[in-house]
């Protein structure tokens, strides 16, 4: 018997480049679902690392650092928050 | 009665008064109104007699003064003509002989024997006596007393002679073979009877009473036999007449009748008839016709009956009329009951089952008339028009004429009511054929819909419809998809009938009822809803209806997309192949989209049934505002949604909807090709209206990544093919490009239906193998800090197989069954012991034991079974029997030539086998099993019994393995570290809390059972009475 595959559709999952089990600080939302205020995960709703190490979706650390009391601090460890490289 | 009032004028006024009202209660004996005796004498008119001689029983209550006032002369005089009068108008004591009578009748002679006798006995004498009587008198009225007493005397020999002559008629009759000569024997007694009670008075009296008023005159007389006829009539004539009548009309009407009308008409026409002239020839003809088939009969011969019929029925009618039954009396009442019948039976024997267009044409040219097509909705009231016209009312009215001929009124449109109604109760039995057949049934709908004005017909519509609905349709026999068809059907239909949806409300209740208890409704309508499916006609009534739409539409972009997915409609064809073994309700999408264009205009309506009910219950500046129907139920609501589809949906949970609709959706997206699936996308646009934005969020997301993957996929396979090139242009100078077309979909794990993701891993074909890690390569590439994670599971492969003596192409294959087959196309490392090179006549190809099938893919057991089962369904590959777990490829299909009982299945039952072991000849039919597995054959059909489906076996193994119980174990192990031994359904309990939020259980407690009872063998943990316990290392 000769098997000839002509096509192939895979199907795959894509997931941030994060530990399995870690979610957003801010949202407690999965880093691969999308923060309260996107309707679309992904391209959409981006994930930011800092130099802290600590990651959020980029939107929820936008809104946090723009809040006034938040004075650019992560929120988690309460250092000065920098876009990681 | 009034006769001794009559002979003294002078009694007192009171006393005249009292005598009336004893005599109305109770009349005068019959001797009262005898004439006077005879033996009065003759002599003169002056002769003074006493009065009380006169009479058979003298009044004491008159004076014998009285006669010697000045008038005594006079009432000499009047006594004596009165005796002389009555004495000629006396009737025989005996009935009247019909024989002799009627004979006469007939004939030339228009007087019958006895009415030449009466006037052979007339003498001057007499005649001056009555002149006398009726001329002068001292009575205000002339006359009145002697017609007076003529009516009593006819009522007397009525009474006595006659009543009692009709009762023996009816109850010789009974012994009778033709019941129906009662008729005639009743008729023609009647007929000579008031022929000669009517002859006398208009011979002897009417003359002297015309001159004073000559209508006055006949009426009462006429009215006071009427009333003693009908009152003596045997109490089966109204039955008899109906009978005749009916046979008569059915003739005449060309009406199916019952096998006794035929012989009701030959009997009728029998010579018994009045006047029937040709009795003997038409009874000869109907004795033809009896014995005849009636198909025999022809043409000219039914023309014949029918004029024979009709002049029979004329004939009927008048002398009916003429002994005063029929107008105003039984035969009246009759007729028109029969009529009212006939009718009815037309309209039956005309429409029912005719509901469509063409059966009312075609049932049109079996008629007799021909007719010009009419629009549908009036087709059966023309029909039903037409025949009135042509041969109901010709009929009705010149019997009327003969009743009646003054008021000879065609009042037709009461009769067409009538008809409608008939019509409309023939249309509610057949309610559910309507319903079925429905948009060619429309004629019949509209049959029904004039008459249902009142709420009493409409409540027999609804339990009629009701009641055919639980026996038809609501039972286990019908299948969800048809009772969903005709539950669309019904909706459709009844909101034709009754806009309101009062109708709709009651009967449809039930069937949501029944549909929500069925566990398939969901998937079915889902299945419609995702079903698209048009032909030309639809796609330019689509584009028309979306041009008109668009611009009033409050989605612009779903009417965009939607057209563009109808011109590229042909690439989304993937279920149409398989479609005509499954039934699908195209229905639903279809009407979906048509909501959604009606929804441009009236927005209101549309919205889904939670949204609208807030939005209008309290709309007080709706000024077309009415309040629900009379007779809408306590349910009822009328902003309920009026559109099928929200009928529909309301009857499901909203969550159950949106899960299956979730779960068909990715099955779908997933086993095609990646395109735009503007479709869905449109689809999905009007499922948001209904359910809101949020509900469909998910499916939104499910469609933006495939749509997404549609780029990355295009920008991966350049990259992939590009490096394959480079590497490939190498030592070899050729460009080995790959044979197969890999392509990627990439989705958002935590948006697509739980159990498509994180199913079972297997390694897939090892050719692809490192394509597939180049496309995961490129794609951390492209987007970074990104992964893939393939679903090996999921997707699908065009495969090209050739066998030995065929080949196949097939389209949508799993993957799983794809990279099985894979494997099939090269023999395993160890080759299997004792395959022979033949079984049954076939070729054996490539075999692989399930085992070494699992090492190799390192596939799990049940999805590994899963694939062999595909492939075995077509027929490729084959389990060699016995089950030794092992599959073999199907080079060439087994010879079809060797006999049933000689082959070896694989699927031996063991009783089969049994049986086998209990004969002494037992054959070998399996040469290439081995001795010693034959030896062993009866331990393992032992053991068969116990074997548990592969999947068990698979579980031998490090029960960790299971992917779906990796995560879960570790909650286990903390919790039993923890909280100390637990029992199963703890456990399960808790685990079922902690894992709802990472998508829920994928195990039931059961499986859960099984796993921790695997991990006891694995040493983890201990069983112990309080529950699992962690076992101490």
């Amino acid at each position: 018997m000769k098997v000839k595959i002509k096509e192939w559709h895979a199907v795959a999952t894509w997931r941030w480049d994060m530990p399995e089990d870690e979610v957003c600080g801010i949202c407690r939302v999965d880093f691969d679902g999308c923060c309260p205020n996107c309707k679309y995960p992904g391209d959409d709703c981006p994930l930011i690392v800092g130099k802290c190490h600590h990651s959020f979706h980029l939107h929820c650390i936008l809104s946090w650092i723009n809040q006034e009391s938040a004075k650019g601090l992560c929120p988690m460890c309460r250092q000065k928050f920098e876009v990681a490289a | 009665m009034l006769m001794s009032a009559f002979h003294h004028p002078q009694e007192p006024q009171r006393q005249i008064k009292k005598r009336r009202i004893f005599q109305s209660i109770f009349p005068p004996a019959a001797s009262a109104s005898l004439p006077t005796p005879l033996a009065t004498p003759e002599g003169s008119f002056n002769e003074n007699t006493p009065l009380h001689h006169h009479l058979g029983q003298p009044s004491p209550l008159i004076p014998a003064q009285a006669f010697a006032s000045p008038g005594s002369d006079a009432f000499v005089t009047h006594s004596r003509a009165w005796h002389l009068a009555t004495t000629f108008l006396s009737f025989p004591d005996a009935p009247f002989d019909v024989s002799e009578e009627e004979s006469s009748v007939l004939g030339v002679q228009k007087d019958g024997v006895y009415l030449r006798r009466k006037a052979d006995l007339c003498r001057s004498e007499t005649r001056e006596a009555i002149a006398y009587l009726m001329t002068s008198g001292a009575n205000t009225v002339p006359g009145e007393n002697l017609v007076e007493w003529y009516t009593c005397e006819v009522r007397r020999h009525f009474l006595e002679y006659i009543k009692p002559m009709l009762d023996e008629i009816e109850r010789k009759v009974v012994s009778k073979t033709r019941p129906e000569h009662l008729l005639n024997d009743i008729i023609s007694q009647l007929r000579v009877t008031c022929r000669i009670y009517y002859t006398v008075y208009t011979v002897y009296l009417l003359p002297y009473i015309t001159k004073i008023d000559p209508i006055a005159s006949v009426e009462p007389f006429h009215r006071s036999l009427a009333s003693i006829i009908s009152y003596s009539l045997p109490s089966s004539f109204p039955l008899l007449l109906r009978r005749t009548f009916y046979a008569y009309f059915t003739v005449i009407l060309s009406l199916p009748s019952s096998t006794g009308a035929a012989t009701d008409v030959s009997l009728l026409t029998s010579p018994h008839i009045p006047g029937a002239d040709e009795t003997v020839h038409s009874t000869d003809l109907d004795l033809e016709l009896e014995d005849d088939e009636k198909a025999a009969v022809n043409q000219e011969e039914a023309n014949r009956r029918r004029d024979e019929a009709r002049n029979s029925v004329f004939k009927l009618v008048e002398s009916l009329n003429a002994i005063g039954l029929m107008a105003n009396g039984v035969g009246e009442r009759e007729f028109a009951l029969v009529i009212d019948r006939v009718a009815g039976e037309w309209v039956t024997h005309r429409f029912s089952g005719k509901f469509t267009d063409d059966d009312l044409e075609m049932a049109d040219a079996e008629g007799d008339t021909s007719m010009a097509k009419l629009p549908t909705s009036v087709a059966s009231a023309e029909i039903m028009r037409e025949w009135l016209f042509d041969s109901l009312m010709p009929l009705v009215i010149s019997i009327m004429k003969i009743i009646r001929p003054g008021d000879a009124n065609d009042d037709l449109p009461p009769v067409l009511t009538r008809l409608a109604q008939r019509l409309s109760r023939v249309r509610m039995k057949e309610m559910f054929d309507i319903i079925v057949d429905f948009p060619a049934s429309m004629p019949g709908i509209m049959d029904l819909i004039p008459t249902l004005n009142t709420p009493m017909a409409r409540s027999v519509l609804t339990s009629t419809f009701a009641y055919t609905l639980n026996r038809r349709l609501l039972h286990q026999g019908a299948s969800t998809v048809d009772i969903l068809r005709a539950y669309i059907n019904m909706i459709k239909c009844f909101q034709i009938i009754d806009a309101k949806g009062v109708l709709l409300d009651k009967v449809g209740s039930r069937v949501r009822r029944y549909l929500s208890s069925r566990e398939d409704t969901v998937v079915e309508i889902v299945k419609g809803i995702l079903c698209y499916e048009y032909d030309e006609e639809d796609l330019d009534v689509a584009n028309d209806s979306m041009l008109r739409s668009v611009d009033h539409s409050t989605s612009l972009e779903s009417v965009e997309a939607f057209k563009e997915s109808l011109r590229r409609r042909k690439y989304v064809e993937l279920e149409t192949d398989d479609d005509d073994s499954e039934e699908i309700l195209r229905e639903i999408s279809t009407e979906l989209q048509a909501c959604a264009q009606m929804g441009a205009d009236k927005k209101n309506e549309v919205l889904g049934a939670a949204a609208s009910a807030s939005l209008e219950d309290l709309d007080y500046d709706d000024m077309e505002w009415q309040p629900d129907p009379a007779d809408a139920g306590p349910e009822f609501r009328r902003d309920k949604g009026t559109d099928i589809i929200s009928h529909l949906f309301t009857m499901l949970e909203s969550t159950k909807f949106i899960n299956e609709f979730q779960n068909q959706l990715g099955k779908r997206l997933l086993l095609q090709p990646t395109s735009e699936f503007l479709r869905e996308k449109a689809t999905i646009e009007l499922l948001k209206v209904r359910f809101g934005e949020s509900e469909m969020q998910n499916a939104a997301i499910m469609i933006k990544d495939l749509s997404e993957s549609r780029k990355t996929d295009a920008h991966l396979r350049d990259m992939v093919l590009g490096k394959q090139i480079t590497q490939s242009v190498g030592p070899s100078g050729l460009v080995d490009k790959s044979e197969t077309d890999v392509h990627v979909k990439v989705i958002s794990r935590l948006f697509w239906p739980q159990h498509m993701i994180s199913e079972g891993d297997f390694k897939p074909p090892a050719s692809l193998a490192r394509t597939l890690d180049m496309f995961s390569h490129e794609f951390e590439l492209l987007k970074k800090s990104r992964k893939l994670n393939y679903l090996q599971e999921e997707g699908f492969a065009v495969i090209d197989l050739d066998l030995g003596d065929r080949s196949f192409h097939l389209k949508d294959v799993p993957t799983y069954a794809a990279t099985v087959i894979d494997a099939f196309s090269r023999s395993p490392k160890e080759l299997l012991p004792d395959i022979p090179e033949q079984l049954n006549g076939g070729d054996v190809g490539n075999a692989w034991s399930i085992d070494q099938l699992k090492e190799e893919l390192s596939m799990e057991g049940d999805l590994l079974k899963k694939s062999l089962d595909y492939w075995i369904d077509r027929n490729i590959i084959a389990e060699y029997p016995l089950d030794r777990k092992i599959f073999y490829v199907m080079e060439t299909l087994p010879r079809s030539d060797i006999p049933a009982s000689r082959r070896t299945t694989p699927h031996t039952s063991p009783q089969k086998r049994d049986a086998q072991y209990t004969t002494p000849g037992r054959r070998r039919a399996l040469s290439f099993v081995s001795q010693s597995s034959v030896d062993s054959e009866e331990a393992e059909g032992e053991k068969k019994e116990e074997q548990t489906p592969a999947k068990a076996e698979v579980d031998d193994e490090d029960p960790l393995k299971n992917p779906r119980f990796t995560m879960a174990w570790n909650y286990i192990a903390g919790m039993l570290t923890n909280q100390g031994p637990l029992t199963t359904d703890r456990i399960y309990g808790t685990l079922s809390l902690f894992l709802i939020p990472m998508g829920g259980l994928k195990f039931d407690a059961a499986e859960l059972d099984h796993f921790m009872m695997k991990m006891e063998e694995n040493g983890r943990v201990d069983k112990t009475p309080a529950g699992w316990k962690m076992r101490k290392s």
